[in-house]
């Protein structure tokens, strides 16, 4: 399946790169115009972050007084609670799942991997759409039962949905994790008499420990950041209040008081998942065989496989399946094919894309092939950058823009630009650990025939790294079609993606509205998703 | 003779450790120049400096006549006239064996007719349209060697070229390598820690150790007149003792020789294997211990006056066993002034 | 090979592509409306005065809460021409930041003076009443309270909706103000926060709600079930005017203004002549279900009419100075 770095880049600056085992790195001064695209692709968000926390400062008491009031610790506590809850929940079924995909002899493993996997192409706001129109007295499976089913809401809510559309990340980096690991320990756990229960708990989970530390913060970031489903969910935590204060008061303080808090949350998960990460082996030895399979039988096995089936059909049967059928409820009201969300949504989508293809080629070059402190630096900022909540980053820029920018507040161009900037990150990774499977000597080769280093960048960098480039920018492309947040907040006049159409129109409890786009979002969103899982094997 | 490369007191340091240190060099045109050293010993950072893929913290490189490093200038590795072999060949992988070799040349008609010719001359004609992953370990390194001579560079650099080619093709290569170099009339600094390497391929050779060049001389000159000990084992086999020189000859525990010295009295005197005859001899003085049989020669170690270690070389029409006794004849020594590095 | 002429190409185009995006934000282009009344409703009025004039017109739909925000925070900035919100609170704390010029005195003679700002910045060109709408399958009106403090009453816990970031909620709290004072306002609202109230993004959803029965009374503008009915026919909602006055039984007007800002004058006034005109008139009578403000175009004849209604005695004009405070109390109260 997608390989765990693709799909999760480190959220902290990965380990130095002259760690990386037995690749003498090239040492040198880079040209001065190498800085320059990272440079670029970090500005839009830094800068106007910068200002927000200038300004909230220049607030003074206020903003103290905002701080230390018992409604910002309510919604510390609801945040934290709704973190702590997705993310145990979803080790506890990411890491079984992985288990039952990669140690166990259940049929129909290949299906499953692909199965377990799918919710990440279904933003967790349609997850929430489907599953608040499904439940509830008025609900559609009320309608089709006729049992009473009770309305999943506010937190119970907010926790399915988020975890259903979380999960995956700590499912595919331990399946991954689980595959390389070399089976020699738990074989000779085996011999000395451990039962296969024991062997996971005192061989396996230790050593996926750092994977799976870094697969659960992911989780707790992804949660703390999630607009969409939590605000539907009518559930009160950080990003949900940031958008309702900032939208429903005249006082735009208060908004960006919370919206720093929450950065602030973030940047602690930030933290300790570096700390907890230490000494973690990246890169796995190849296995010279694969492990020992458990073998399931009878009752086990039944629950094995109900487990899967419970998981495929929560992520994705149930969402398209309640999709669908408002599609056909809605298909009367006459509401048209929304080319323009469509439009747009992919058009910003190829445009951030392309974009950040271009600056991460040359940023990949610089931080690989010239590693020093300061490029440490700017791959810091930008997976900092990249964990910043969106309704954050969608806060600062509006204000910095509207007041700085001119002609350019509320333009496409600065969407993009915020687009590109913030998931730079991914590609990045993705362009670098490509980058440094490739001898630098190719590239001295290159500058020893006369050619410079934007040509040797050009000409021989680009087609080696090309596969790292194409993987960052799918990657990059489906991201930004699933982004909501920021989209609200700093879209042009007019300008309409399928992820805004969804939000407003579920907000509204306007389901068969939300239906049709929710359903385009994903089909057209299956697409890289596809290529990703297609080029990695 | 004009020298094509000189590098005057280059010194370059690493996180604390000095790898150069007042490196000094002179590459005569149209010759090899073989640079060689034990590894840490400098010899791929003074390439890489000549290339232009680091910078000096001291010292200045002037190639062809013109300053490329110094002080106040630093002209990048794509300005210099300094075609580079790799270690690991560097093909590029996305291009056929004619468009690597075309890389370094302007585009223009002559192209294909200059890749043609440098084909040709490495032995490698027609194969323009191979990829670099089908052609065997050998081939590759002369397609290397093809593209760095394809733009008629003023010097060509060879980093190890040799060591990533399976034993019995390194011989072979290494001849044909030197061939094209000569026939190309190139000059040609290349770099090794295999002494035997450097001896056959060179036309000048630089001994370095601790980033600075020991001795430069022609191979044959360093074999026989080594600036010190240390030179002298690594260039070669032999054993040590001490004499004294008196009078045009030096004495020592194994008897008295002719020299042409400056040095007196107390010294070093090296007897290297290849001045050691042997004959067969059962009530010889010296025993053998061990010996080691190469086809065209063999290396027997021998005990002599009460347990002292001796290395002989001998043909292979005699084998030598262990047990055996032997008579021996030191037919030439090297003299040392004492002390010096191991 | 080929990488190096495609790369080129791709940057090319990125940069010509970014190049009409930023250029497309022209300040010359279309008129640009920020409209705080939502597309459902105002859309097809908009697309009529396009057809019409020939004006391009480019709409940014959000909550009047949000665009005057907006507005305020954008300044001398603004891309807007014209502001048509939902309530003379909005539009005020507009007027009041100094972006919205003086409209001429024939267009504002159209209009009744309580209709319009004290000042001419903003006028109103269609009235609306806060209502109770309620399940009628459950309810009956005389179980109803008098007053919107009858909801205060722990007998109405979680029964109650409200969209407190909605504009015209917002209005409501600050016509309390302005009625009471903000003591009495901020104990009314803690009282209604301890009461467990649902709550909605907007006025619609509330109404669908109250349909649904999901909730079992709401507080919107009357208009809004109305829309329901004629989308769906029968309903089990019905709208309770308040027999009392205060602020539940307010009668205000939506309104527009145009902004300081606007590099298109001429358009921004055509609009806003539109707004008054008989078409535009008859289509908040038929379309959206308000009352008219120009002489000549009656009301629908099943809503009561407007001078039957006992709305509080305020200036709608001073509504606007009561807003920052409304809405730092709804928040203080928990609400938002």
């Amino acid at each position: 399946m997608t390989s765990p770095r693709a799909i999760a880049p480190a959220i902290a600056a990965p380990p130095e790169p002259w760690q990386v085992a037995g690749r003498p790195i090239r040492r040198g001064r880079p040209p001065r115009w190498l800085w320059f695209p990272a440079v670029l692709a970090l500005v839009p968000t830094v800068v106007p972050f910068g200002f927000l926390v200038g300004r909230v400062l220049a607030e003074g008491t206020a903003a103290a007084d905002v701080v230390l009031s018992a409604g910002t610790a309510r919604l510390v506590a609801n945040t934290a609670l709704l973190v702590v809850l997705v993310v145990a929940t979803s080790a506890v079924i990411g890491v079984g799942a992985a288990w039952l995909t990669e140690r166990t002899d259940l049929p129909g493993r290949r299906f499953w991997r692909v199965a377990v996997a799918l919710p990440l192409v279904i933003p967790s706001y349609v997850i929430a759409l489907a599953l608040l129109s499904a439940t509830g007295p008025r609900g559609l499976l009320a309608d089709a039962t006729g049992i009473a089913i009770p309305s999943l809401t506010g937190l119970s809510g907010a926790w399915l949905a988020v975890t259903l559309s979380t999960y995956p990340f700590v499912y595919l980096t331990t399946a991954s994790a689980l595959r390389r690991m070399d089976p020699a320990h738990e074989e000779a756990a085996r011999g000395l008499g451990a039962t296969p229960t024991r062997v996971f708990r005192t061989i396996v989970l230790p050593q996926l420990r750092p994977t799976l530390g870094a697969g659960i913060l992911l989780v707790a970031l992804y949660t703390l950041s999630d607009f969409g489903a939590v605000s539907l969910m009518r559930f009160d935590s950080f990003t949900r209040v940031v958008y309702a204060q900032y939208s429903g008061r005249l006082d735009r303080t208060p908004a960006a008081v919370l919206a720093l808090l929450l950065v602030a949350l973030a940047l602690i998960v930030v933290w300790a998942e570096r700390v907890t990460r230490g000494r973690a082996a990246y890169h796995g030895r190849p296995v010279a065989r694969p492990a020992r399979v458990v073998s399931l039988r009878g009752a086990k096995r039944l629950a094995g496989l109900a487990g899967l089936a419970a998981l495929g059909l929560l992520g994705v049967g149930l969402p398209v399946a309640v999709l669908v059928t408002w599609v056909g409820r809605g298909s009367g009201s006459g509401s048209a094919f929304p080319w323009g969300a469509v439009g747009g949504s992919v058009g910003a989508s190829l445009l951030a894309a392309g974009l950040v293809a271009i600056v991460a080629l040359p940023t990949a070059v610089l931080v690989a092939r010239y590693p020093s402190r300061r490029t440490a630096w700017i791959e810091r900022v930008a997976y900092t950058v990249f964990a910043l909540p969106h309704i954050t980053v969608g806060l600062a820029v509006v204000a910095f823009s509207s007041r700085y920018l001119g002609g350019l507040y509320q333009s496409l161009t600065v969407l993009v630009a915020v687009y590109a900037s913030v998931f730079f990150a991914q590609a990045l990774g993705a362009a670098r650990s490509s980058l440094l499977q490739v001898s630098p000597s190719l590239e001295e080769a290159s500058r020893s025939l006369g050619a410079g280093t934007m040509r040797t960048m050009i000409r021989v960098t680009a087609p080696m790294v090309r596969r790292g480039l194409i993987a960052g920018a799918l990657l990059v492309f489906l991201t930004t079609m699933k982004e909501l947040p920021a989209t609200l907040l700093l879209r042009p006049t007019g300008f309409d993606t399928l992820a805004v159409d969804i939000w407003s129109a579920a907000d509204s409890f306007l389901y068969s509205r939300a239906a049709g786009p929710a359903l385009l979002l994903i089909a057209i969103s299956a697409v890289p998703m596809y290529l990703l899982a297609t080029r990695e094997r | 003779m004009t020298d094509a490369i000189i590098c005057r007191d280059l010194s370059k340091e690493y996180a604390g450790v000095r790898a150069l240190d007042s490196f000094s060099l002179a590459a005569p045109e149209a010759k090899v120049l073989g640079l060689v050293g034990p590894s840490g010993s400098g010899k791929t950072t003074a390439l890489r400096l000549i290339a232009g893929f680091e910078r000096p913290d001291r010292g200045s490189v002037e190639v062809a006549g013109d300053v490329v490093v110094d002080d106040r200038t630093f002209v990048p590795p794509e300005r210099r006239r300094v075609g580079m072999v790799f270690q690991d060949f560097a093909l590029f992988p996305h291009m056929s064996v004619g468009d690597n070799v075309s890389y370094g040349l302007p585009k223009g008609s002559a192209r294909r007719g200059r890749v043609a010719d440098t084909l040709d001359m490495v032995g490698l004609t027609g194969l323009e349209g191979r990829m670099p992953h089908q052609l065997s370990g050998g081939e590759q390194q002369r397609v290397a060697l093809a593209r760095a001579l394809a733009p008629a560079p003023a010097v060509i650099l060879l980093d190890e070229p040799f060591s990533n080619l399976d034993a019995p093709q390194r011989e072979r290569v290494r001849r044909e390598v030197r061939n094209i170099l000569i026939e190309a009339r190139a000059t040609a600094v290349f770099v090794t820690h295999d002494q035997e390497e450097a001896l056959a391929v060179s036309d000048v050779l630089a001994v370095m150790r601790d980033g600075r060049v020991i001795q430069q001389a022609a191979p044959h000159e360093l074999y026989r007149r080594p600036a010190d000990r240390w030179v002298a084992r690594f260039l070669g086999e032999g054993e040590f003792l001490s004499g004294t020189v008196r009078g045009g000859a030096v004495d020592t525990a194994l008897g008295r020789f002719q020299v042409d010295t400056p040095l007196s009295g107390p010294v070093d005197v090296l007897i290297r294997p290849e001045h050691v005859r042997l004959t067969e001899d059962h009530g010889g003085a010296a025993l053998v211990v061990d010996r080691e049989f190469y086809g065209h020669d063999q290396l027997v170690t021998l005990h002599v006056d009460g347990g002292r270690r001796l290395l002989a070389r001998a043909g292979p029409e005699t084998i030598f066993n262990p047990g055996d006794h032997a008579r021996f004849e030191i037919t030439d020594v090297v003299v040392f002034a004492p002390g010096g590095p191991e | 090979m080929h990488g190096h002429r495609t790369a080129r190409l791709l940057l090319v185009g990125l940069v010509l592509a970014l190049a009409a995006t930023a250029c497309s934000n022209g300040e010359t282009g279309p008129l640009t409306i920020y409209s705080g009344r939502s597309e459902d409703l105002v859309g097809p009025l908009l697309d009529r005065f396009e057809t019409e004039t020939g004006i391009d017109v480019e709409v940014r739909y959000a909550s009047s809460t949000d665009l005057t925000a907006t507005l305020r925070e954008e300044g001398a900035n603004s891309p807007a021409d014209v502001f048509f919100a939902q309530d003379p609170a909005s539009l005020g704390a507009v007027a009041e930041a100094g972006l919205l010029t003086t409209l001429p005195a024939d267009l504002l003679a159209l209009v009744p003076a309580r209709f319009s700002d004290d000042d001419g910045r903003w006028i109103g060109v269609s009235a609306r009443v806060r209502v109770v709408v309620y399940d009628a399958t459950r309810l009956a009106p005389a179980d109803l309270p008098e007053s919107v403090d009858g909801f205060i009453d722990p007998a109405w816990r979680g029964r109650l909706g409200i969209a407190p970031s909605n504009a015209s909620f917002l209005a409501f709290v600050a016509a309390m103000i302005l009625e009471r004072g903000e003591a009495a306002t901020r104990d009314w609202l803690d009282g209604l926060a301890a009461n467990d109230p649902q709550i909605f993004p907007n006025n619609s959803s509330i109404v669908a709600a109250v349909d649904e029965g999901t909730v079992e009374v709401g507080l919107v503008n009357h208009y809004y079930l109305l829309q329901l009915q004629a989308e769906v026919g029968e309903t089990n909602a019905a709208n309770h005017f308040l027999a009392t006055a205060g602020p539940g039984s307010l009668v205000m007007p939506a309104g527009a203004g145009i902004l300081t800002t606007t590099d298109q004058p001429e358009h921004a006034e055509r609009f806003v002549e539109f707004l008054l005109g008989t078409e535009a008139q008859e289509f908040f009578v038929a379309g959206t279900h308000e009352y008219p403000v120009v002489d000549g175009v009656s009301a629908d004849p099943g809503l009561p009419a407007l001078t039957t209604l006992p709305s509080p005695d305020i200036d709608l004009s001073e509504l606007a100075g009561a807003l920052d405070l409304a809405t730092d109390l709804v928040a203080e109260a928990g609400l938002l």
